[in-house]
């Protein structure tokens, strides 16, 4: 297994645990009532790792200047988009071009649109490496689905668009939760059981986040279904004519005879 | 034109700023004294709107304050609405709705008190601190220095961010340049159509000049110096560290009777990988040109902060300590010029 | 320096050049012309090795740069001997700060903080650039942007620069600092430059050598002399020299005016060209403005501008870039509504109308016709359009195929080359048959023959009853085709009158042809053609 996937892998397992740890953490922890400043701590290095772990493996040239021309084209639609209650168009360029260039493009794509929108949009929060997280599952999971063609695979990514966004919402609501359901009767139980969990959270969920994150769906799903052929097709030539596959460092050239 | 003040040599390092903030972020994390929590807020405020950075993010703290206060509202609605029991004077009872048995039975809504209202603020508070500190520290920098601080080991996913930054004003004359041309195509098309007919265009051409980038970035030597053998070396190192911290938080999450390993192998491992980083770093051989230097005032900084974090750390917590960390976080505005 | 030998550059199917033997000798400046999609650019980058390493392709042969082969290393490693330019200036930039454009390259090439440091004031310097050095690179002007991107190139202290179409997208005082400044790199600084080039009237006075590319896979090497003379495309300098039997073969207007002295006493007594044109049969006007003023916040764009324009004419609008060329062709089509003054087409205000109903009176054909288009092929292009007008459909394919009939209708309009891809946009406004037509800088990217295509097309939508405008730089197709100039600076309208006039009073808008024949008022290789029958 190479480096980067390898990375990816751990990067994803951390990145699941730091969003989900209030479902399962112990009541004997160290960490039961502060887990979430932990993570805030672990979270910016681990992204750093992955980071760094899939550039220096995987990045040709062209990739770069791709990746900062789809992540330029995601943070346009940011500043351009409504931005309020869910209406977010960055999804559409993050979702498609993970579908064609493949898993570690995504993750790259995927963190680096929303760090670059923060600075674009004015400063960080303590959320942001959450959020980067994230938006690298989304392109990750976008960037493995089963390969189709034509009109299923546009069905296909507005389906995944739609299933997509309400993971986020629930990924980025899980992150709030300890922040802001702590001392309420919907707080995250330490030590209890994996159902009264679930049910707390999703009362928090729907009295927080849910109301983003139907919107989101729909609209993306809606993006996708009338741009998503014709932005798919742009970018399969380009990856065509740039005979462009992630491809190692220091590699033989290409094609000589 | 930039004055003197402006020059590279003057100038704080972004990464000063921040060690500032993540140290206070410890001392707010640390603390259980509300008023120290509301001096670190005050002072942070304080700084961030004296030496604010002329960058596109000057007023992240005025959204950070802003976004405090949303997030505190949020907190009090939801501790009236789902909150628990915290008896005394009654300000004003809400109606009483019983949840059914599959969402766990919680009653909504009953008695608010005041004393509720008081914890709630207190525990919240930290969050809205923790929101001002970081809106502070991006209001203190400017993003284009941020990223040329970044690490080496980060030095890629830092020119794809530049490039980003940099294409950024070009896609968005080409959406109007190519919106005025398709409108005076003069078509019937409804809205949807006529977004497809704006983006497609744009982003074919965004992705015509990635190419063209590409190839003005390898002819001018962009990749040059990444060496493949030692990245094996500072890629194991960093597999060995993410399975490092997989274990360390796996042990500190779930129920086991070691106390003291997990926080062990999360050190250990959090040194491992940031050993990785270092060298993946040093692997990549670059230089910078114009750096920003670490001078004595940029050095003070983490400092200060470091020494507020330690105050709070030891939980001393009468007013001499309140006042002297307020000092603290005033020395700023003692030594440093206008413009930072 | 560079050699190619038994080079051929195949992409699936026909080579694009084949058995490719030539060398390149230090110092020399060295041109490469052939038509578009010839392969020009292909040949200037497998000099560095950007083709194929980049951009794909199979490459027999060898090629060599300073006796490395590209075949082994990838352009990175070649960067401190070899720089390329490409044809966007502003589509190579990493950063959008001036200075920290020109460190980029140093920083790749792990050069030491002072080195950096001294050579970026010394590349400044050399490029007259530090009166820019802290702007933002949006904010400069095309001919600066140019500079900063060879400036980038040259800071890794490369021996060689290669230029892709380097003065296409500037005005021509731009285009003559440019060239300059590649000028002084050669005699000065030492370098070699192969630059590729359609604009030949620029470039040929300062070359040593022309690499032709003959777009059949043959690629010939020799002096100026040999290959303008023996070429197809060549500028108007060259034609009547051919046309007059001139030897030697002149390259620069000087030596041509000292062949010219027989010529010009021949043509004194000939008659004026242009006299008996139908210009005192009164046209339909169809638009016209009146003292019309536009403003862009604090910026006056237009003053006072009163103009008209009449079916069957063609009209071209010149100035200096900035001059408020665009926006004057902008105001015509209703995207800016004058402050003062009054604008009708055909009779109606253009800000009443709705836009369906606008293009049916004007059609505007942008810098970058690109922009128009959207679909993933010609003909769906076609029939969109067919559908949006409300046409019968195939009007555009028709219109289309009489305006060029060798367009491949399956292909992608971003894989069209410039002439193909202006047609089709041209057909796709002119397919609802407007009365005016606006065209926004149509010769940027064009060779000689699709120049003298545009300009019949143009002929010819003028003759059905259109009235044609054009903002143009490009003097010898203004000279060629339009009746009428008018000429705008700083918003205001400086000249208005027939070409001939106005032409022949500015030796700034002076076609090649008038500079060598001048005080005659001969403007184009036709004139001279028409003058020599009228005298026999």
């Amino acid at each position: 297994m190479r480096s980067s996937q390898a990375s990816l892998l751990l990067v994803g397992a951390i990145g699941l645990g730091a969003f989900s740890w209030p479902l399962f953490i112990s009541s004997t922890s160290p960490v039961q009532n502060g887990g979430h400043w932990l993570f805030l701590i672990i979270l910016p290095l681990v992204l750093a790792v992955g980071i760094s772990a899939i550039s220096q493996d995987r990045l040709d040239v062209r990739a770069v200047a791709l990746l900062g021309v789809l992540i330029a084209f995601a943070t346009a639609l940011r500043t351009l988009g409504a931005g309020q209650a869910g209406i977010e168009p960055i999804w559409l360029p993050i979702i498609l071009g993970a579908r064609v260039f493949g898993r570690e493009f995504a993750f790259l794509l995927g963190t680096l649109s929303l760090f670059a929108s923060a600075l674009i949009t004015g400063g960080v929060g303590p959320w942001l490496p959450y959020q980067m997280l994230a938006a690298a599952l989304v392109a990750v999971g976008a960037a493995s689905l089963p390969r189709a063609q034509g009109r299923i695979e546009t069905v296909l990514l507005a389906a995944y668009a739609v299933v997509a966004s309400l993971v986020y919402g629930i990924l980025m609501d899980l992150q709030f939760w300890p922040w802001l359901g702590g001392g309420t009767s919907i707080a995250y139980v330490a030590g209890g059981s994996l159902s009264e969990n679930l049910r707390h959270f999703f009362l928090f969920h729907a009295t927080t986040g849910l109301a983003w994150d139907i919107p989101r769906a729909i609209f993306t799903a809606f993006l996708i279904l009338i741009l998503g052929k014709p932005i798919l097709r742009a970018l399969q030539r380009v990856n065509r004519r740039a005979s462009f596959v992630l491809s190692e460092r220091d590699s033989q050239p290409v094609e000589i005879s | 034109m930039p004055t003197l003040a402006m020059r590279p040599e003057t100038r704080i390092h972004p990464l000063a700023w921040w060690m500032w903030a993540i140290a206070l972020t410890f001392a707010a994390s640390a603390t259980t004294s509300t008023w120290l929590l509301g001096i670190i807020s005050a002072g942070a405020i304080a700084v961030a709107l004296r030496f604010r950075s002329d960058g596109p993010w000057r007023h992240s703290i005025n959204y950070a304050i802003y976004l405090a206060f949303t997030l505190l509202l949020i907190r009090l609605t939801l501790a009236m609405l789902f909150g628990a029991k915290i008896p005394g004077h009654v300000l004003f009872t809400l109606p009483s709705v019983r949840l059914p048995e599959w969402l766990s039975g919680i009653a909504l809504g009953g008695e608010v008190t005041s004393e509720k209202l008081l914890t709630i603020l207190r525990e919240g508070f930290k969050l809205a601190t923790l929101v001002i500190i970081f809106g502070a520290a991006s209001s203190l920098t400017r993003p284009k220095e941020l990223l040329k601080s970044l690490p080496r080991a980060l030095h890629e996913a830092g020119v794809i961010v530049v490039v980003s930054t940099t294409f950024l004003p070009q896609i968005i004359s080409s959406i109007k340049r190519i919106r005025t041309a398709q409108r005076l195509r003069g078509s019937r098309a409804n809205r949807g159509l006529s977004l497809t007919r704006v983006l497609i265009p744009v982003i074919e051409d965004a992705l015509t000049k990635s190419l063209d980038l590409a190839a003005a970035m390898e002819s001018r030597g962009y990749g040059r110096t990444h060496h493949r053998a030692r990245h094996r070396l500072s890629a194991s190192l960093l597999i060995f560290g993410l399975l490092g911290l997989v274990a360390g938080i796996y042990l500190l999450l779930v129920p086991n009777s070691l106390v003291n390993v997990p926080w062990l192998i999360l050190t250990l491992a959090a040194a491992v990988c940031v050993l990785g980083l270092w060298l993946s770093g040093r692997n990549l051989r670059l230089t910078v040109y114009r750096p920003i230097n670490w001078n004595l005032e940029a050095i003070a900084l983490p400092l200060l902060g470091a020494s507020v974090a330690a105050m709070a750390g030891i939980h001393f917590q009468s007013l001499t300590s309140l006042a002297f960390a307020s000092a603290l976080l005033c020395a700023p505005f003692l030594y440093l010029g206008r413009q930072a | 320096m560079i050699s190619l030998s038994n080079a051929t550059l195949r992409y699936e199917g026909a080579p694009v050049f084949a058995d490719v033997n030539f060398e390149i000798l230090a110092g020399e400046f060295v041109l490469l012309m052939g038509a578009t999609g010839s392969g020009k650019s292909s040949l200037l980058r497998v000099m560095n090795g950007l083709t194929p390493h980049l951009t794909g392709g199979e490459l027999t042969g060898d090629v060599q740069v300073n006796n490395r082969s590209i075949r082994n290393v990838r352009p990175r490693e070649l960067a401190e001997s070899i720089g390329y330019i490409g044809q966007d200036p502003l589509a190579g930039f990493v950063s959008d700060r001036v200075e920290d454009e020109l460190a980029f390259t140093m920083e790749s090439l792990g050069l030491s903080a002072e080195v950096m440091r001294k050579r970026v004031e010394e590349t400044l310097d050399l490029l007259g650039l530090n009166s820019v050095r802290h702007r933002s690179m949006a904010t400069l002007s095309a001919g600066e942007q140019q500079r900063v991107a060879i400036g980038a190139a040259l800071t890794a202290h490369p021996k060689i620069l290669l230029l892709d179409e380097p003065t296409s997208a500037l005005d021509p005082t731009a285009a003559d600092e440019v060239l300059a400044l590649l000028q002084r790199l050669v005699h000065d600084v030492g370098m070699t430059i192969i630059i590729a080039e359609h604009r030949l009237e620029r470039v040929v006075q300062y070359v040593d050598r022309i690499i032709h590319v003959h777009g059949d896979g043959r690629v010939s090497i020799s002096d100026p002399t040999t290959a303008l003379q023996a070429s197809a495309l060549v500028p108007p300098l060259i034609e009547l020299a051919r046309l007059e039997s001139w030897e030697p073969l002149p390259l620069t207007i000087r030596d041509a005016r000292r062949l010219a002295e027989a010529l010009r006493e021949r043509l004194s007594s000939a008659p004026a060209p242009r006299t008996n044109q139908d210009s005192d049969i009164p046209r339909e006007i169809f638009a016209q403005c009146e003292k019309v003023s536009v403003a862009y916040g604090k910026h006056q764009a237009l003053r006072d501008i009163s103009l008209n324009f009449t079916r069957g004419s063609i009209s071209a609008v010149m100035g200096r870039n900035g001059a408020g060329k665009s926006t004057l062709l902008a105001t015509f089509v209703g995207l800016n509504s004058p402050e003062k003054g009054s604008l009708t087409l055909g009779g109606h205000s253009p800000s009443e109308l709705s836009s369906q109903s606008l293009s049916r009176l004007v059609g505007f054909v942008p810098q970058e016709p690109g922009d128009l288009l959207f679909c993933e092929s010609v003909s769906a292009e076609c029939a969109a359009n067919d559908k949006d007008r409300g046409l019968i459909a195939g009007t555009t394919m028709n219109v289309l195929n009489a305006i060029t009939p060798d367009v491949d209708h399956s292909m992608h309009p971003r894989d069209l080359s410039e002439g193909q891809r202006l047609a089709v946009a041209l057909a796709v406004v002119a397919a609802a048959e407007p009365p005016l037509l606006l065209l926004d800088e149509p010769t940027r990217g064009l060779d000689y023959l699709a120049k003298a295509r545009l300009g019949s097309i143009l002929r010819k939508l003028a003759h059905q009853g259109r009235a044609i405008v054009l903002a143009t730089h490009d003097v010898e197709l203004v000279a060629e085709i339009a009746d009428r100039v008018i000429v705008l600076a700083e918003g205001d309208l400086v000249a208005d009158g027939s070409t001939v006039d106005v032409l022949t009073s500015s030796p700034a808008f002076a076609p090649q042809v008038q500079k060598i024949l001048a005080p005659s008022p001969f403007m184009t290789v036709q004139d001279v053609i028409n003058a020599n029958l009228g005298q026999n």
